[in-house]
């Protein structure tokens, strides 16, 4: 049964930018799906329209069932988002956040106390539930808001970018939280910059580019589907590199952490030569491995470039979204 | 309709917190420059009072009106201004992800501008009560003024709404700061319209702010003119009509901020 479904949906901001140009997909319950995508693929757009804060400007969305213009508050209350901005008051305590959060949700004053007392510990905030949240880490910060997403305990949970600036602790934490509230039978539709992220957490991966889906699978098979094979050279020495980048070109070879990384897609018949040269450099073989490319390799097979290589940081563009929101609210509604 | 009701006190209640922790603005400010120039002015100007036809002494029984009304403008934009920082910041959108209706948002913001007044109007009242000061129409007057007060930094305020979001700016409320000195400066505030030029006499004429001064000085020392009625029914229509014209802007500006 699918929870969410997209139908070629187009997003034309006042300023002529054109976020979502004819996106489609659907979510299954129970799944944990991905959205990956350069800044300004339309990530945030798309979780904005997904949860009645942005009109579409063509095509169809059912969130639920539902129509999130028609039916804002059904859906509302029933879904829980974390947005890539935490959206904190600084002046607020992480308590005072929750419990103003459950009474607009209409639970009463004793219940609302319990419920966000239970939050602040599940989410490790306890300690700090009464300090001003302009004291918190950004990882605390997420996970106030995270919390916040939680208080009417929805099925389908939305989090965008919410391991963006947080240590590799933090990271786990929340990765370990989405796999419980998934295991828990909840869907999660999940954005983010990290294509290690997507590969260990989602069931299904949409790369979007230029507001439309690139491509849709799993992790593995992205990785199997996309181009050839990534020969893979443990140990490397940065000498054998000029030799190996005169056969397959320099945009195919990649070192990293004394790793070689040569991508081979559309170009296989290459493999002997790149093995000569790496066997006349004297490289042992036992070194040498033909692996999947990585989720990266295939992001940046598909789209051209890395997803973080761009200056404008995956925050700024979400910012830029509510921007461009309020933009809409004073010029005019959208084309 | 009761939903709405408990949404805004709630978010009432959030703004009050929020005005307590960051006090300078939305507290502070509004009584400190009131209070200085209540006793500065009316020490200094105390003598205006004996010149012949004067309608009011001391001094600073006439200055009161002016000085309490003023109290209501100081902090004007301040909710403007906090707002705009919600929806910057992403607040707005945490509000709009719940159930709340979106206008309560705005509605509570409004009643705060008319509550944040109170204890701001209450000590200026207090010392220009020891100044000379005097509240003829009793304790009903001086419920009666903090009412008047409350309406006008509403009334007034909603000039702060309409400039933030039409420019969507969080800055551009506080830059109408010097606006409050212009209404005061062109009104019978510090001097009857006899003792003032004539083209300042017939500025004042058309000031709406005028008639609000004349409604709480018809309760504290008594209509210069008329009656007292008139004289509050003149303020009331002043109040009403700048919140429906200012709200008439404010309201769908801010709709169109929250339903896109």
């Amino acid at each position: 049964m699918s929870v969410i479904e997209l139908h070629d949906l187009r997003k034309v901001y006042p300023d002529d930018v054109v976020a979502l140009d004819g996106l489609t997909f659907d979510v299954s319950a129970g799944e944990i799906f991905g959205c990956l995508g350069r800044n300004g693929a339309g990530k945030t757009t798309t979780v904005r329209i997904l949860t009645a804060l942005t009109r579409p400007t063509a095509g169809s969305v059912q969130v639920l069932g539902l129509d999130p213009q028609r039916a804002r508050r059904e859906i509302q209350s029933q879904v829980g988002v974390s947005l890539q901005q935490a959206a904190l008051d600084q002046l607020m305590t992480g308590r005072e956040h929750l419990v103003l959060m459950a009474r607009l949700r209409g639970l009463g004053a004793a219940a609302g106390r319990r419920r966000s007392d239970a939050l602040l510990e599940r989410f490790g905030l306890g300690a700090v539930a009464d300090r001003y949240v302009a004291t918190y880490t950004i990882g605390m910060q997420r996970r106030l808001d995270t919390a916040m997403a939680l208080l009417h305990e929805p099925t389908l949970l939305f989090l965008d970018e919410p391991t963006t600036g947080l240590d590799p602790q933090s990271r786990r934490a929340l990765w370990s939280f989405v796999s419980e509230f998934r295991a828990d039978g909840g869907t999660v539709f999940l954005t983010t910059q990290y294509l290690d992220e997507a590969d260990q957490l989602c069931d299904r991966i949409a790369i979007l580019d230029h507001g439309r889906v690139s491509v849709l699978d799993t992790p593995s098979a992205l990785k199997r589907g996309v181009g050839g094979k990534v020969l893979r050279v443990g140990n490397a020495n940065p000498e054998h590199l000029p030799g190996v980048v005169a056969i397959v070109g320099e945009q195919a070879c990649r070192i990293d952490d004394s790793t070689l990384d040569v991508d081979l897609s559309g170009q296989e018949e290459l493999l002997p030569d790149v093995l000569a040269e790496l066997r006349r450099a004297g490289v042992p073989m036992a070194r040498v491995d033909l692996v999947d490319p990585s989720i990266e390799e295939v992001f940046v097979r598909l789209t051209g470039e890395g997803v973080d290589t761009r200056g404008m940081s995956e925050r700024a563009a979400g910012v830029a979204a509510i921007g461009r929101t309020l933009a809409t609210g004073r010029g005019g509604g959208a084309r | 309709m009761t939903a709405l009701a408990g949404t805004t006190w709630t978010l009432l209640l959030r703004n009050l917190r929020e005005g307590g922790r960051s006090p300078v603005i939305a507290f502070v400010f509004p009584v400190l420059f009131p209070l200085f120039v209540i006793t500065l002015v009316a020490s200094s100007y105390e003598r205006m009072a004996v010149i012949p036809g004067f309608p009011v002494t001391p001094y600073a029984a006439y200055m009161a009106p002016g000085m309490l009304l003023f109290t209501g403008m100081m902090g004007s934009g301040y909710s403007a201004t906090a707002l705009m920082l919600d929806a910057q910041t992403g607040f707005l959108d945490r509000l709009r992800l719940s159930p709340a209706r979106p206008m309560a948002v705005l509605f509570s913001r409004v009643l705060f501008d008319a509550v944040r007044v109170v204890p701001a109007v209450i000590v200026v009242l207090g010392v220009a009560v020891a100044l000379g000061a005097r509240v003829e129409s009793g304790p009903l007057g001086m419920l009666a003024i903090l009412l008047i007060c409350s309406g006008w930094s509403v009334a007034y305020g909603g000039l702060f709404y309409v400039v933030a979001l039409r420019t969507g700016n969080p800055q551009a409320p506080l830059a109408m700061a010097p606006l409050s000195v212009l209404l005061l400066f062109a009104s019978p505030a510090a001097a009857p319209p006899l003792l003032l030029q004539d083209w300042l006499a017939g500025l004042v004429g058309w000031n709406p702010f005028t008639y609000v001064i004349e409604g709480v000085r018809a309760l504290m020392t008594g209509p210069l003119d008329g009656s007292t009625q008139t004289a509050l029914l003149r303020a009331a229509a002043v109040i009403v009509a700048l919140t429906v014209v200012s709200q008439l802007v404010v309201v769908p500006s801010f709709k169109k901020l929250v339903e896109d």
